[in-house]
C-alpha cells in the first residue's frame, strides 16, 4: 500500500498524471482528505521517493576529519562583504550565526521553519513594526570577547545605511556591504535600534514588513553572520577577512587562498548540545568537476558538490551515496517585454506550454531536478502547485499562437551562459527549450556566453531582438519573487510593465501575519502563471555524493550547509 | 658573451613595458570586469555595481589606472587578487616555482627519451625499432597536449589506480617531495612528447651523420666495441645539435606547461592565469602576464646562452 | 630587311639534350620537387588522409548517418559498436561520427584560414621590418618582440576571450598569434638579402624601394614562407582544437574536436570514448598534415631532396 501511494507521488512530481488523478487513486486506496493534503504539501516525502535519499547513513558517532569538495572557490570570509551562496555555505555558516536560522540538519519535514539561532525569542508587535529580540546570554566569540546587544548592532550598522534616516554612519560602515544588501534593508525601513539592556536589541521600523524575520538567514547577497567587533577595531576589514571569529560551532584555522580551508571544532560553543561531531573539516576548491569525482573516487575527498549527472549511476554502483532534497532553487527563463511577439499573453502561455519539463528533468536530468510549477522555490511556504500553471500540452500551444496571429511561429533570441553557480547544465537544457518551442513553430536561436561575460549582459537587462534569457535563484523566505518580478527591481531584466505585481507584493510585504503574507504572496504567483513573465523551468535537487565513511549528514533544505552534526569514521 | 648578455637585457626592459601596455589593454576590453565577477547575481544591483567599481579604481579613465599600476608596480606593489583577497606577488610565487618544476621534468623526460630513442634508433637504422620509434614520436608529436594528458590521466590514474589523477599534492596524503614527484609524473610525461620526438628526430638524424664519419671508422677499426664508438666519439658530434635543440624547446616547455596545468589542475602559473580569466581579476592577470612574460625571456636567453657556451662552434665564431 | 629598328632576339642557346646520358632534357627546379614528392610515401599516404579528411568535410551533410545536434535520450552514452552508434554516442545522445564529420568542417578552415591570414600579414610586417633600416623598421621588429615575449598560449586565450568565443575570433587569435612568426621568417630572410649585390643594381638602375621589395626580394621570400606555412599546419590543427576545448571556439551545440573533448572529460571514468574519438581524427589530420608538410619541405629544398 506505501508502495502504491509512493508510486502515485512520484508520478504526481513527474508530472505524469495530474492532481485530480491522484486524489482520485490515493481515495480509492483509502486515504482521507487531510492524509492526502499533507502529503501533497510534503516535498521532503516526495523526495525520499527519488532514487536520492535525504541523508547518509545516520550512525552515532564524532571524530575525523572531513574533506569536502567545492565546485567553486570561496569568496572573501567576511559575513558582511562575501557574496554567493557557496561562501557562506562552505565555511562562513559554520563559523558565524545569525540571528535567526533555519533547521537545516532534520532531514524531516521541508525545513523552511524559521528557529532561533543566538536568539532566545522574538517578539513581534500587534502593529508589526517592532521586533524585540532577546539574546541568548552568555556567549562568547571564539576570540573571547562577549557576545551581546552592542556587537549586534555594530554588526548591523556595518551593513545598514543609516544615512537615510539623517544619522551618520558607524566607522565600520562599509558602502559594498550595504549595498549588496540593501534589497533587505530597503523594504526593512528601519528607523532605529535601540539595546534596553545587554540580552536585547529592538528593532523599530517605519512599517510592516511580513518578511523581516524570514529575511534575515537569506544568504547570498551578504549575509547577517555575526562576527566580533574587536577583530575590526584591530585591524579593519582585511583583519576579518584575514581571521574570522564568530560564535558558531567551528572555528577558522587557516586558508590557502583558492585552494584549501580548514576550519576546526569550537570546544566552547554556547550550545553544547549542539556542538560540533567532527574534529576538523577541510574544504577543498575544485572547479572542474571531472578532478572533484577523480578525487572522491580516490578517497582524497569525503563529500562532492555539485557533481556530473552521468558519473551518478556508477558512483552509487562503486559504494557512494547519493543525497539531494528539494530547496529554493528555481531555474527560470524570464521574457523580453520590448520585444513585439511577446506582448500578447496568448504568446507566452503558448511558449510555456510547449516546454516538456518533466520530459527534461527525467530524460536530460536523470531525475536529479524536479519540473517547476511555481516561481517560488520548493520550500517556499508560499509554494503551492495549484497556482494555475499550464501542463505541457504542444497542441494547445498551437492553437494559442494561431489564435494570436502567430500560426507560422516566429524567431528570437535566447542568452544563455555556458555554466556558473546552480546552472546545472545550462546549454543542454536550453538545447531542450529550442528543441521542444520549435516543435510549435517558435524558431529559438542560442547565444552563449562564458558566465562572467553572460552575468554582465544579464545584470544590464535584455536589450533589443534578444527574447528571453536565464537565470538560477530562489529563496525560503517568501520574499523573494519581489527580486524579478518587481517592475522597478534590478532582477528584472525582462522589462516586465505590469504594475499589478508591485500592488500585490506591496500587500504581502506588509502583511501582519504569515497566513496572510502566504496568500498574498500566492497571489503574486497566480497573476505570474497567467501573464507568464517569469518561466519557471525546474528545481534542481542539487545532488551531492558523499563517501559511506561520512555519518550524519543531512541534505540540506536550503542553499547553506549545517555541518555539524556530521563526522567520518576512520 | 657580457656584452652580447648587456645587450638581450637592454632589449628585454622595452619589450617588458610594452607586454605591460598590451596586456592592461587587453584586459580592459574584455566585457564584465571584477565587479561583475566579485558580486555575481548581486551585479543586478546598480547601487552595488557602483560601489565596488569605485572602491576598486575602475571610474578612472584607463591611461590613468595604467599609470597608477605602473606606479606601484614599480615600487614592487602589485595589488590585491580581487579573487582571492592576498597580495597577488604572494599569489604568483609560488605557483610560478612549480611550473617551473614541471618544465623542468618535462625538460629531463624529453632530453632523457628524446636522446636513447634518438641515439637507438640511429644505431639500429631502418630497423623495426627505429621505423616504430619514428612513428610512435610522430604521433605523439601530432596530438593535442591535452588529449593525450587525459588519455594518461585515464589510464595510469582512472583504470590502472597507479598515478594520482590530478593535483601536486595528496589532499590527506601532504606535500613530501615523494608524493609530488608522483603526482608529477604524468604531467611532465605529456608536456615533454611533443619536444621529446622532436629531439628524438633530430639526436638521430645527427647520429646517422656521425656514424658514418672517418673518426668512427677509425674507432671501428682499432677494436673498439660499438658502445664504445657510438657513446663516445660518434655522440661527442651529435651534442652541439642536441644542446642547440634543447635549448630552442626549453621556450616551448614552459608554455605548453601552461595548458597542462589546466588538465591536470597542477597548481601553477598557467592555471592561475586561466582561473584568473574566468574570474577576471585583472590584478591577478596584469602581475602574472608580465611575469610569465619575463621568465619567458630569460628561460630564452639562458638557453641561448648555454648553447653558445657549449657549443664550440658558436664560441669559434 | 632592314634590322635598324627591329627587336633583338635572343640568340638561341645550342641543343644540349644530346649530352644527357638518359636523352632527355634536365628537369626543371619544379619538376624535380614534384617528382621527389611523388617518390615519398609518406607524404602521399599523408594527402590521401587529407583528400580523405576534405572529403568527408564537405559530403558530411550526405554521409553522416544522424544530424549531430540531435540528441537521442536512449543514446546517452552509448558505447562504441552500439547499433547505429559505430563510435558511440556522447552525453546527449548525439552521434560521435556524425559530429566527428561535421567537425571537420570547423577544424580545417580554423586551421588554414588563420596561417593564410598570417602569411600575408606577416609577409608585409617582416618585408616592411627586415627592409627599413630606420626607425619604422625598429618599431615593427620591437612590436613583434613583445608578441613573442607573451607566451602564445596567453594572447590566443586574452583576445578570444575579450572578443568573445566563436569561429571568426579564433581564425583572429591563431592569426594574430602565428604572425610574429611568419615575420620574423621574413625579417630574417629580407636582411639577409638586402645587401645583395642584385638589389643595390636594382637600386642603380633606379628603381624605387618598393618596387625592388616586391620584385626582388618578395620571391625570395615566398618560398619560406609557403614551407613554414605548410610544414606548421599540424600543429595548427591542434592549436585550434585547443581553443575549442578551452572553450572559446564555435559556441554549443557546434561538433568543434575540441570542445568535444572537454565535453567528454566529464565522463571520462565511465564512457572515455566521447573524449577518445574526437582525438583520434585531430591525430590523424595532424599527421597527415606534418607528412606531407615533410615531403614538401624535402621537395622544395634541392639540397636536401638530393640526400634522399
Amino acid at each position: 500500500m506505501a508502495n502504491k501511494v509512493n508510486d502515485a507521488l512520484t508520478d504526481l512530481v513527474r508530472g505524469k498524471i495530474t492532481r485530480r488523478s491522484f486524489v482520485q487513486r490515493l481515495t480509492a486506496l483509502g486515504l482521507a482528505m487531510p492524509a492526502i493534503d499533507s502529503l501533497l504539501r510534503a516535498g521532503a516525502a516526495v523526495a525520499a521517493e527519488s532514487p536520492y535519499s535525504v541523508t547518509g547513513d545516520m550512525k552515532e558517532g564524532s571524530g575525523g576529519n572531513l574533506v569536502v569538495g567545492q565546485e567553486s572557490n570561496w569568496d572573501v570570509l567576511d559575513p558582511a562583504l562575501g557574496t554567493g551562496a557557496v561562501t557562506w555555505r562552505t565555511c562562513l555558516y559554520q563559523i558565524y550565526e545569525s540571528l535567526v536560522s533555519r533547521d537545516l540538519d532534520n532531514p524531516q519535514g521541508i525545513g523552511n521553519q524559521v528557529v532561533p539561532r543566538i536568539t532566545k525569542s522574538i517578539d513581534q508587535s500587534s502593529d508589526g513594526k517592532t521586533y524585540t529580540f532577546h539574546l541568548q546570554p552568555g556567549v562568547t566569540f571564539t576570540d573571547g570577547t562577549p557576545f551581546d546587544a552592542d556587537a549586534v548592532m555594530w554588526n548591523i550598522e556595518r551593513q545598514w545605511d543609516q544615512s537615510k534616516t539623517g544619522k551618520q554612519n558607524a566607522p565600520q560602515f562599509n558602502k559594498t556591504a550595504a549595498a549588496v544588501r540593501s534589497w533587505f534593508w530597503e523594504p526593512a525601513q528601519m528607523l532605529e535600534m535601540t539595546a534596553p539592556d545587554k540580552n536585547t536589541v529592538v528593532f523599530h521600523l517605519a512599517k510592516p514588513f511580513s518578511q523581516f524575520v524570514s529575511g534575515m538567514p537569506e544568504a547570498g547577497l551578504g549575509t547577517m553572520g555575526i562576527s566580533s567587533p574587536e577583530v575590526w577595531k584591530k585591524g579593519g576589514d582585511a583583519a576579518i577577512a584575514a581571521t574570522p571569529v564568530g560564535t558558531g560551532p567551528f572555528l577558522f584555522e587557516s586558508q590557502v587562498p583558492g585552494d584549501t580551508l580548514i576550519i576546526a571544532k569550537n570546544p566552547k560553543y554556547w550550545n553544547s548540545s549542539q556542538a560540533a561531531k567532527a574534529d576538523r573539516i577541510t574544504f577543498k576548491a575544485l572547479p572542474d568537476a571531472a578532478t572533484r569525482v577523480a578525487a572522491l573516487r580516490a578517497g582524497d575527498v569525503h563529500i562532492v558538490f555539485a557533481p556530473p549527472t552521468q558519473e551518478l549511476a556508477s558512483l552509487r554502483q562503486a559504494g557512494f551515496i547519493v543525497t539531494a532534497r528539494p530547496n529554493p532553487h528555481l531555474w527560470y527563463l524570464q521574457l523580453n517585454a520590448n520585444e513585439p511577439y511577446w506582448k500578447d499573453a496568448r504568446v507566452r502561455q503558448a511558449f510555456f506550454m510547449s516546454i516538456n519539463r518533466a520530459g527534461m528533468a527525467s530524460q536530460l536530468l536523470k531525475d536529479t531536478v524536479l519540473p517547476a510549477v511555481s516561481a517560488n522555490g520548493r520550500t517556499c511556504p508560499s509554494w503551492t502547485d495549484k497556482a494555475g500553471y499550464a501542463d505541457y500540452n504542444p497542441e494547445a500551444a498551437k492553437k494559442l499562437l494561431a489564435e494570436a496571429g502567430f500560426e507560422k511561429g516566429f524567431d528570437t533570441i535566447f542568452q544563455i551562459p555556458t555554466g556558473g553557480s546552480g546552472e546545472i547544465d545550462p546549454v543542454a537544457m536550453a538545447e531542450w527549450i529550442a528543441g521542444d518551442a520549435a516543435k510549435v513553430g517558435i524558431r529559438i536561436k542560442l547565444q552563449t556566453m562564458e558566465w562572467i561575460s553572460y552575468l554582465h549582459a544579464w545584470a544590464s537587462g535584455m536589450g533589443a531582438g534578444i527574447g528571453m534569457n536565464q537565470q538560477s535563484w530562489g529563496m525560503t523566505s517568501m520574499y523573494w519573487p519581489n527580486l524579478p518580478l518587481r517592475t522597478s527591481s534590478g532582477l528584472n531584466v525582462g522589462h516586465q510593465p505590469d504594475k499589478q505585481f508591485d500592488m500585490l507584493l506591496d500587500e504581502a510585504n506588509s502583511a501582519l501575519d504569515q497566513d496572510t503574507a502566504i496568500a498574498k504572496y500566492r497571489a503574486v504567483d497566480m497573476l505570474n502563471a497567467k501573464e507568464m513573465w517569469l518561466v519557471p523551468v525546474v528545481n534542481d535537487l542539487a545532488p551531492v555524493v558523499i563517501s559511506p565513511k561520512v555519518k550524519g549528514f543531512v541534505h540540506t533544505s536550503d542553499w547553506w550547509w549545517d555541518l555539524k552534526k556530521v563526522w567520518v569514521e576512520a | 658573451m657580457l656584452t652580447y648578455l648587456a645587450q638581450r637585457v637592454a632589449a628585454a626592459v622595452p619589450t617588458m613595458f610594452g607586454v605591460s601596455v598590451v596586456t592592461f589593454a587587453l584586459l580592459h576590453i574584455v566585457p564584465g570586469g571584477p565587479v561583475v565577477a566579485m558580486l555575481g547575481l548581486a551585479a543586478s544591483n546598480p547601487a552595488a555595481v557602483a560601489a565596488i567599481t569605485r572602491d576598486l579604481g575602475l571610474d578612472k579613465p584607463i591611461w590613468e589606472q595604467y599609470l597608477i599600476w605602473l606606479k606601484r608596480a614599480l615600487s614592487g606593489d602589485f595589488g590585491m587578487s580581487t579573487e582571492f583577497h592576498v597580495p597577488v606577488l604572494s599569489l604568483v610565487g609560488p605557483k610560478l616555482a612549480h611550473t617551473l618544476l614541471l618544465t623542468a621534468g618535462s625538460l629531463v623526460y624529453a632530453v632523457v627519451l628524446g636522446t636513447i630513442i634518438g641515439i637507438v634508433a640511429a644505431v639500429h637504422y631502418r630497423s623495426v625499432f627505429d621505423r616504430a620509434a619514428m612513428f610512435v614520436t610522430l604521433v605523439g608529436a601530432s596530438a593535442p597536449v591535452f588529449w593525450i594528458g587525459l588519455l594518461l590521466s585515464y589510464l595510469f590514474a582512472i583504470r590502472l589506480g597507479w598515478l594520482p589523477a590530478m593535483g601536486m599534492t595528496s589532499i590527506i596524503g601532504g606535500s613530501s617531495p615523494l608524493i609530488v614527484l608522483e603526482h608529477l609524473i604524468l604531467p611532465a610525461f605529456a608536456n615533454s612528447i611533443i619536444s621529446m620526438a622532436v629531439i628524438a628526430r633530430i639526436v638521430r638524424s645527427s647520429m646517422l651523420e656521425a656514424l658514418v664519419q672517418p673518426y668512427v671508422l677509425a674507432a671501428r677499426a682499432r677494436g673498439l666495441s660499438r658502445t664504445r664508438q657510438v657513446l663516445v666519439h660518434a655522440f661527442r658530434n651529435v651534442l652541439p645539435d642536441a644542446i642547440n635543440i634543447t635549448g630552442l624547446q626549453v621556450g616551448f616547455l614552459f608554455g605548453g606547461a601552461l595548458i597542462v596545468e589546466v588538465v591536470f589542475a597542477w597548481p601553477g602559473v598557467g592555471y592561475l592565469i586561466y582561473s584568473s580569466i574566468q574570474a577576471r581579476d585583472y590584478v591577478t592577470l596584469q602581475a602574472s602576464v608580465l611575469i610569465v612574460s619575463a621568465v619567458f625571456v630569460i628561460v630564452n636567453l639562458l638557453a641561448d646562452m648555454a648553447r653558445i657556451a657549449l657549443d664550440p662552434r658558436e664560441q669559434a665564431a | 630587311m632592314s634590322t635598324v629598328g627591329a627587336p633583338t632576339r635572343r640568340p638561341k642557346l645550342p641543343d644540349a639534350r644530346h649530352l644527357h646520358p638518359s636523352g632527355s632534357a634536365p628537369k626543371s627546379s619544379f619538376q624535380q620537387g614534384l617528382a621527389s614528392l611523388v617518390a615519398d610515401r609518406s607524404a602521399m599516404i599523408g594527402l590521401i588522409v587529407l583528400l580523405i579528411a576534405v572529403g568527408a568535410a564537405i559530403f558530411a551533410p550526405w554521409i553522416a548517418p544522424y544530424d549531430p545536434n540531435a540528441g537521442e535520450g536512449a543514446a546517452i552514452l552509448a558505447p562504441p559498436l552500439s547499433p547505429g552508434h559505430l563510435l558511440g554516442a556522447d552525453q546527449q545522445g548525439r552521434d560521435i561520427l556524425s559530429r566527428i564529420l561535421f567537425g571537420a568542417r570547423l577544424a580545417f578552415p580554423e586551421a588554414m584560414i588563420p596561417v593564410a591570414a598570417a602569411a600575408i600579414a606577416g609577409t608585409i610586417l617582416g618585408l616592411l621590418g627586415g627592409f627599413f633600416k630606420g626607425i619604422v623598421g625598429e618599431i615593427i621588429m620591437r612590436s613583434l618582440d613583445v608578441l613573442f615575449a607573451i607566451p602564445m598560449v596567453l594572447l590566443a586565450i586574452a583576445i578570444a576571450t575579450t572578443l568573445g568565443s566563436g569561429l571568426p575570433t579564433v581564425i583572429l587569435s591563431m592569426a594574430v598569434v602565428i604572425t610574429p612568426y611568419i615575420a620574423r621568417v621574413v625579417a630574417t630572410t629580407t636582411a639577409q638579402i638586402r645587401s645583395a649585390p642584385f638589389v643595390d643594381a636594382a637600386r642603380c638602375a633606379g628603381f624605387s624601394e618598393w618596387r625592388i621589395l616586391r620584385r626582388e626580394i618578395l620571391p625570395h621570400v615566398i618560398p619560406s614562407v609557403v614551407v613554414y606555412g605548410t610544414t606548421n599546419m599540424g600543429a595548427m590543427v591542434v592549436f585550434a582544437a585547443g581553443f575549442g576545448f578551452l572553450g572559446l571556439g564555435a559556441p554549443p551545440p557546434a561538433a568543434d574536436w575540441g570542445a568535444m573533448i572537454s565535453d567528454g572529460m566529464k565522463s571520462l571514468g565511465s564512457a572515455p570514448w566521447v573524449s577518445t574519438m574526437p582525438g583520434i581524427a585531430i591525430v590523424a589530420v595532424s599527421l597527415a598534415f606534418n607528412y606531407l608538410g615533410d615531403g614538401l619541405r624535402v621537395a622544395l629544398d634541392p639540397r636536401l631532396r638530393n640526400r634522399r
